[in-house]
């Protein structure tokens, strides 16, 4: 093994007459050095702190984005209070410049930015077709199975605390997963949807709602929702999980082929000895 | 497969965090730190769950890897500001109702030598030399934990327990 020997149990230094009675009373006096329930608290209140608190930009950044903002707002004011505007339109006006610049007289000619702002003023907005709007939206619901929508939205209804709303709707909905409650948990995923569309635990939900789909045997939705959760997971290791769940879905459905390429598919991205060796005895059901 | 969530930090917690504690505890001795330090393990782990892969180590190796690199933090810390620190906030074991106070005084020599001694190791010594001395792991089990070849692991405790050694011996403990 290495030219130091392996020491055996009995030739530890706390097991020895001289060191013993020191480590041995260090190994207890150590044992509960750390109040357990305390941390767990803590940590539980910090995490929490933390998914409220989530803001888009990391808050160290927060500085560069305000002094960002002051100076393109400090260069808006300058322009408009000092810029060349009067200047452009008497000089174009009364003596023509020689040089090759008709574009851009032309242009300040044409629209002078105050032209232009007042134009803007003057003419009416687009109308909304609100009718084709609804139409394609609900052609669109009509086709989706499963609500995933495509990025991430304000929610629909302002809380006060809507990222805590939604980590309570998610959590209730996943407690009532592990009590086996399938309606509970569909009924919260709609509400989680409804209120926040688009939000931050859309994938996760959709995830909880696969499994949920999968319980009650709607194999069909539950392998959509898979899917869709597969594009949008980054990690190998959660892929292969979710590839080897696509392929449990497949073996139900009987369909072998896509429940194989789902298998191949999990164990070539690495999984853990239990999930490898569940995957393994899947593909083996598969084949004739 | 019926974990939703990458990582179940509160699962996490009440299976590793005992060993977690006791072993900052250890490795960087008792104090308030050791509450700082075990809650800040399992904050890293919870920011950085999406990057555990369970394929590729435990979930013991993953929260000791944050726990030892916070402790190593600690440490250079330690040496910068710690006897400053020391003097601010000096904390003796809870003394037994029984002992007399020269019973006291003696154990809590004891134990700070022994505390001086393990902190005196480099650390990859000090890790190997307390999760086999005093956690009572063999060596295959800290290789796991530390995902270190197991012949790499007996090395470190063969000159961890020489040097423990050495420095009680200099200060006139255990006869050679």
């Amino acid at each position: 093994m290495n030219k130091h020997s392996v020491i055996s149990n009995e030739d530890r230094l706390i097991h020895t007459s001289d060191a013993g009675k020191s480590l041995q009373s260090y190994g207890q006096e150590t044992e509960n050095a750390v109040d357990l329930e305390k941390s767990r608290q803590a940590v539980s209140r910090r995490i929490s702190e933390m998914a409220v608190d989530r803001s888009p930009v990391p808050r160290r950044l927060i500085p560069v984005f305000a002094a960002a903002i002051l100076i393109a707002a400090f260069g808006a004011s300058a322009y408009l209070l000092f810029g060349p505007q009067p200047e452009a339109q008497v000089t174009t006006e009364s003596a023509p410049s020689k040089t090759n610049h008709s574009a851009t007289r032309a242009r300040t000619q044409s629209n002078p930015p105050a032209t232009i702002v007042k134009q803007a003023l003057e003419e009416p907005d687009e109308p909304i077709n609100t009718a084709e709007a609804n139409t394609d939206r609900t052609a669109k619901s009509k086709n989706a199975t499963v609500p995933i929508p495509q990025k991430i939205a304000e929610p629909a209804v302002a809380g006060p605390n809507p990222l805590q709303d939604q980590v309570m709707l998610f959590e209730s909905a996943k407690s009532a997963l592990q009590k086996g409650n399938c309606k509970e948990t569909l009924q919260q995923l709609d509400t989680l949807a409804r209120r926040y569309p688009g939000g931050i635990l859309a994938v996760d939900a959709t995830e909880l709602r696969a499994r949920c789909l999968f319980r009650q045997g709607r194999y069909v939705s539950s392998a959509q929702a898979v899917q869709t959760v597969i594009d949008r997971t980054p990690s190998p290791g959660k892929k292969a999980k979710l590839y080897r769940f696509m392929g449990d879905i497949q073996t139900r459905l009987g369909r072998c082929d896509q429940a194989a390429a789902a298998y191949r598919n999990a164990l070539g991205l690495g999984l853990s000895a239990t999930e490898e060796k569940l995957a393994r005895e899947g593909m083996q059901s598969c084949l004739p | 497969m019926d974990t939703v969530s990458t990582l179940d930090i509160a699962a996490a917690f009440t299976d590793h965090a005992p060993f977690i504690g006791r072993t900052i505890a250890r490795l960087t001795g008792t104090g308030s730190h050791v509450d700082d330090l075990l809650q800040e393990t399992f904050i890293v782990a919870f920011k950085k769950r999406n990057t555990y892969d369970p394929s590729r180590a435990e979930l013991s190796t993953w929260l000791y890897g944050i726990a030892a690199n916070l402790c190593r933090r600690h440490a250079r810390g330690e040496n910068r500001f710690g006897n400053f620190r020391k003097k601010l906030s000096a904390e003796t074991p809870a003394a037994k109702v029984t002992d007399t106070p020269e019973q006291v005084f003696e154990r809590n020599r004891e134990l700070q030598m022994v505390q001086d001694a393990i902190n005196r190791l480099p650390f990859k010594q000090r890790e190997a030399f307390v999760l086999f001395e005093i956690e009572g792991m063999d060596g295959a089990q800290i290789s796991r934990l530390l995902n270190v070849k197991e012949g790499t692991i007996w090395t470190r405790i063969h000159h961890g327990r020489k040097r423990f050694m050495e420095y009680c011996q200099t200060r006139g403990r255990f006869n050679e």
